[in-house]
């Protein structure tokens, strides 16, 4: 596998630096506008690597990840006035965990295109639910959220919680566990075989990934101030999804890199809005035809050449 | 002897086929049991039922005097019950040693209490086994059919199983290999560990066997030792046409 050419220790010491890098940046770059750009990115790099340890490591697609994020971003809006910040990050937690575990089981025992299909219909029962209890929800306007982060604290704040995101997803994602996922991935009918206990897994990737979306809606909420249905809308999801494709499933990384890359590229569309989409979805189809396993896997192939160019004949 | 897995009016039907129609066997603690039959005869599903990937219409399983039929197939595998694929089925994406590392092993086997000695990993004892243990590092998906059809056997060892099911274990073996994989089975024969085996091509396996169960459409219609197998006017009917490899044993 191509992902796994790479050595772990250069894996890990590329990530560091990636993440220093970001650290240092606000020393040369003050203007607000693009450290809120970055911030966003931050925040959907940890959507897009936590959805992967079920999308990409099992393979089971999930088309509703909003579900997880709004769900801690709502969490906010209801309680971020009434309770400690910290306690808010907890329930934002918890209640993504609990929509994961009330989708998954169910879901989880579906194989192949259904549960996909499945949990694509999660975030639009949210969104129907956030405009009908409008006392509560705010309706369409949603909640305005008062952020206990400046612009620049919010930024670190998102960094520290991507730079744990991955750490934990990492440490799964390379462990037996993560093999465990893996094989799930390959052969579910063979992993069973195996004793596996297939389901559990899958459920335990769902609720991992699900809890770490939910920190992130979190802050997510604290970034826009304010919470309202469209973030349940389904662009709001398929976005999760094109970056982790464009980035590269089944790595944690691939997906966190392609939300960097989608988020900077969509807002440097903003100037021609109207032919946003249009454009974006043109990457993401290009993504996929030329490059099958992502900005992840191109790099991959890059650094392997590089690699390889002073000594061919060492090449396995 | 107790028997050790007894299958009792086990019936499955797909739509308007009878796949199995109330089959009933015993096996034995350590018993070598060799299931023959011409092909669509219900072996696999037969499996099928018994390690839990398919639910039984009627009949039940039991195995250690315990009803496992109506568990999941990992469930089933944590009582001590294994099988592997007609087909290999590999992990693409491990090692041939990651692919036998991520097996859980049962408590129950009989292959580690009396084969794994010294201070061997399971994984080492497994694959060396099966004489992968060099290819330890490889991709599973390079290995040939052959070498894929032993990880099959190793996987299904390291759940540490105290009665193993083999589909077609030979199918698509090269010489080399089929010598390899008897040799695999007589030494965990030779361990105490109980053997159900489909497989009706080869008279070699057949000397091997102390029984030999034969399917037709779903129904049993012998069961003995290959001697009385092999003289049975029912089986020997059911083969005329066909590959005549029960006539010949």
């Amino acid at each position: 596998m191509i992902a796994r050419a790479l050595p772990r220790s250069m894996k890990y010491a590329g990530v560091v630096a990636a993440l220093l890098g970001l650290a240092l940046l606000p020393l040369w770059v003050s203007n607000p506008y693009f450290l809120s750009v970055l911030t966003l990115a931050a925040l959907y790099a940890i959507f897009a690597s936590s959805w992967d340890i079920l999308s990409g490591y099992i393979g089971q697609f999930n088309f509703g990840h909003a579900a997880f994020f709004g769900a801690g971003a709502y969490a906010t809006g209801f309680l971020a006035p009434h309770i400690p910040v910290a306690l808010v990050f907890a329930a934002g937690a918890l209640a993504a965990a609990a929509f994961a575990l009330l989708m998954g089981l169910p879901c989880l025992k579906l194989r192949g295109p259904y549960l996909s299909l499945t949990t694509l219909v999660f975030p639009l029962i949210l969104e129907r639910l956030a405009f009908t209890f409008r006392d509560i929800t705010g309706g369409e306007y949603g909640l305005t959220i008062a952020s206990p982060l400046s612009r620049i604290g919010l930024y670190y704040a998102s960094l520290v919680l991507l730079a744990a995101t991955l750490a934990v997803l990492l440490a799964v994602a390379d462990s037996r566990i993560g093999r465990t996922f893996r094989a799930i991935g390959d052969d579910d009918q063979a992993a069973m075989a195996a004793g596996i206990n297939t389901t559990r897994y899958k459920l335990g990737a769902f609720v991992l990934g699900a809890t770490l979306a939910g920190l992130g809606g979190v802050l997510y909420s604290y970034h826009l101030r304010h919470v309202g249905p469209e973030m349940f809308g389904l662009f709001t999801s398929f976005q999760i999804v094109i970056m982790g494709v464009v980035g590269g499933t089944g790595t944690i990384l691939g997906p966190a890199i392609g939300a960097y890359f989608l988020t900077l590229l969509g807002e440097s569309l903003r100037e021609i809005e109207t032919f946003r989409i249009l454009i974006y979805s043109g990457v993401l189809i290009l993504c996929v035809m030329l490059f099958p396993r992502g900005l992840w896997g191109l790099g991959a192939i890059v650094g392997k050449l590089v690699s390889r160019a002073p000594s061919p004949g060492a090449a396995r | 002897m107790s028997a050790l897995l007894a299958v009792e009016d086990l019936t499955k039907r797909f739509r308007g086929l009878v796949a199995l129609n109330r089959v009933s066997f015993d096996v034995a603690r350590g018993e070598f049991l060799i299931v023959i039959g011409p092909n669509g005869a219900g072996k696999t599903t037969l499996f099928n039922v018994i390690s839990g990937f398919a639910p039984p219409d009627a009949g039940r399983v039991m195995f250690a005097q315990q009803r496992i039929s109506g568990l999941s197939a990992p469930a089933i595998v944590a009582r001590g019950l294994a099988r592997t694929f007609q087909i290999p089925r590999p992990f693409k994406s491990l090692t041939v040693a990651e692919t036998v590392d991520l097996a859980r092993p049962s408590k129950a086997g009989a292959v580690f209490a009396t084969l794994h000695g010294g201070h061997r990993s399971v994984v080492e004892h497994v694959l060396r086994l099966v004489q992968l243990w060099e290819r330890r590092d490889e991709e599973a998906n390079t290995l040939s059919q052959g070498d894929l059809k032993l990880l099959e056997v190793a996987r299904a060892l390291a759940t540490n199983p105290a009665l193993l099911m083999l589909d077609e274990p030979y199918a698509g073996l090269g010489p080399g290999e089929m010598a390899r994989l008897t040799q695999v089975i007589k030494d965990l024969h030779g361990a105490g560990l109980t053997l159900v085996i489909i497989e009706h091509k080869l008279r070699e396996l057949m000397r091997l066997a102390q029984r030999v169960v034969v399917l037709h459409y779903g129904e049993k219609i012998g069961d003995g030792t290959p001697a009385e197998i092999s003289r049975d006017p029912r089986v020997l009917d059911a083969y005329m046409g066909g590959r005549g490899a029960v006539a010949h044993a």
